[in-house]
């Protein structure tokens, strides 16, 4: 669905390069994590694919087109969630709703009713947006990034700001919109969101991506192939998971105290993070 | 055409929850209470003019750059520009919703001093006029800046600028080329309106010097706004 090929940026007036020959592809159907601190070029990168910074080197293909050869219409294929919230305060949420809306096709709109249900907002609707909390306008963000039925979003730190429990009810959206068959972009620095919603995970740092791969894969790949036995005394002891079943060593030791919690040591997202890039998400 | 009147009337719920609505109307009752009061001196259609730019400037030129600065600060243009929304619509709009407000004003001060007796067409022509230049002078300036006072100390001159063409209608000076400067067209306009018959020459300048700032001035707006504003 976006396909994008060797892609540079440079800012006006600017001498130096802010990416530099990006490669990567979403398919329909997936969610695609763009991870990197802040200053790594996910905001300029998502500024060009929702066609808002031009002047950029390389290919940039989305649907069956160049992106610089789409239109307007552009616009009613995608839906950006941002990161911040931003909408007009002095209007109520509704309102905030209807006013977007107006810019789009009147056949694409989903009702206004089901879509604050789903943030569990709907007993907010009617009130001004400037009495809500910050996670309240985040909710907001989201429903106004899909009320049009785009086929591609851009979802930006899509949890930042949520207590768990909206946190956890965004995440299941999302994913409900990737087996709608979506093609969503998400960027975060949050491993934990990447780990649990993306299905493959670009790393870049410095403009550069420096990787493209499955999460599961990664910490498969960087991780130990071993679990890490603790016992009720707090005694524990690792062994390797090949040969598990017949490991003697492993055997007797659950058999000599209560076991506590047996886990497998595959890397955290972050840990493969640090490894690859040499570089922490928080710097 | 849907989505201009659908843009113009969110325009204006806009303005009047940020109670610029009630600000234009105070602005308009105390200038109209100062007309009421100049109206007994001689000249006073030359006070009216002066406040009828005064009062374009307020609510054009001000009002359009703090709406725009309010946006940015509330990260709403980013969130605009992502839409299918149409740029000249969202600016029109603007200007349109502005302008109709302050004709109102503008009107309110002439019935004061004139009842009926002026020309509505050359009246409401250069009133108008001079509130979408203003306007259209705001988002100029408001695209290089994100703070108020930027905005403020950047419109002190360009005000100054723009005005340049009062001092030669209060005769202070005979400057020739200030009648190139693109609120003069207005000026003939509202000037003329209040006679019966009006100086034609300068009522046919005027409409002409219009016809060429305006869509001058709108295009050198666009293009400074969709790359200062939209394509960052």
């Amino acid at each position: 669905m976006i396909k994008v090929k060797n892609l540079s940026y440079t800012y006006p007036r600017s001498e130096s390069r802010v990416l530099h020959q990006l490669n990567f592809e979403i398919n329909r159907g997936e969610i695609f994590g763009f991870l990197g601190p802040s200053g790594a070029g996910k905001s300029t990168t998502q500024k060009i694919l929702y066609k808002i910074l031009r002047g950029f080197e390389g290919e940039v293909t989305v649907g069956d087109r160049s992106l610089s050869d789409w239109g307007r219409e552009y616009f009613e294929r995608i839906g950006v969630g941002f990161e911040l919230p931003n909408h007009y305060l002095k209007l109520t949420a509704r309102e905030n709703l209807e006013l977007f809306a107006s810019f789009y096709p009147k056949e694409n709109l989903r009702d206004l009713g089901p879509l604050f249900e789903i943030v569990a907002l709907e007993d907010s609707m009617d009130r001004r947006v400037e009495e809500f909390s910050k996670g309240m306008k985040m909710r907001l963000n989201f429903i106004r990034a899909i009320m049009h039925d785009p086929d591609i979003l851009f979802f930006d730190e899509p949890t930042v700001g949520l207590d768990p429990i909206n946190a956890r009810r965004i995440k299941h959206h999302i994913e409900k919109l990737r087996d709608e068959g979506k093609t969503i972009f998400v960027a975060t620095h949050d491993m934990t969101v990447a780990d649990e919603l993306c299905d493959r995970v670009s790393f870049i740092v410095e403009g550069e991506i420096r990787l493209t791969e499955k999460p599961s894969i990664l910490k498969n790949q960087y991780g130990k192939h071993a679990v890490l036995v603790e016992l009720k005394n707090r005694e524990q002891k690792e062994f390797p998971v090949a040969g598990l079943g017949e490991n003697a060593e492993f055997l007797e030791f659950i058999r000599e105290g209560e076991i506590l919690r047996i886990n497998t040591l595959e890397a955290t997202l972050e840990e493969v993070f640090i490894r690859i890039t040499g570089k922490r998400l928080s710097e | 055409m849907r989505e201009f009147f659908g843009q113009f009337k969110w325009q204006f719920l806009i303005f009047q929850r940020n109670n610029l609505i009630g600000m234009i109307a105070g602005v308009t009752v105390f200038y109209v209470a100062v007309v009421y009061f100049l109206k007994h001196f001689g000249e006073a259609e030359k006070f009216v003019t002066l406040l009828i730019l005064t009062d374009s400037s307020m609510i054009g030129f001000i009002f359009i750059g703090l709406s725009i600065i309010l946006e940015k600060d509330q990260e709403v243009l980013s969130a605009l520009f992502v839409t299918p929304v149409n740029l000249h619509s969202f600016l029109i709009s603007r200007v349109l919703t502005l302008s109709a407000l302050s004709l109102v004003c503008a009107f309110g001060m002439v019935l004061m001093v004139r009842g009926t007796s002026f020309n509505p067409i050359h009246f409401s022509v250069g009133a108008f006029s001079a509130c979408v230049l203003f306007s259209l002078f705001g988002f100029f300036v408001v695209s290089y800046t994100t703070e108020i006072l930027h905005f403020t100390l950047r419109s002190i001159p360009v005000l100054m600028g723009i005005s340049l063409p009062l001092l030669n209608y209060f005769d202070l000076t005979n400057l020739g080329f200030l009648k190139l400067f693109p609120v003069q067209g207005s000026l003939y306009l509202i000037a003329n309106s209040y006679g019966h018959s009006g100086n034609v020459g300068e009522i046919v300048f005027g409409y002409l010097s219009l016809a060429v700032w305006i869509p001058l001035s709108y295009w050198f707006v666009f293009r400074t706004f969709r790359e200062k504003l939209v394509n960052t």
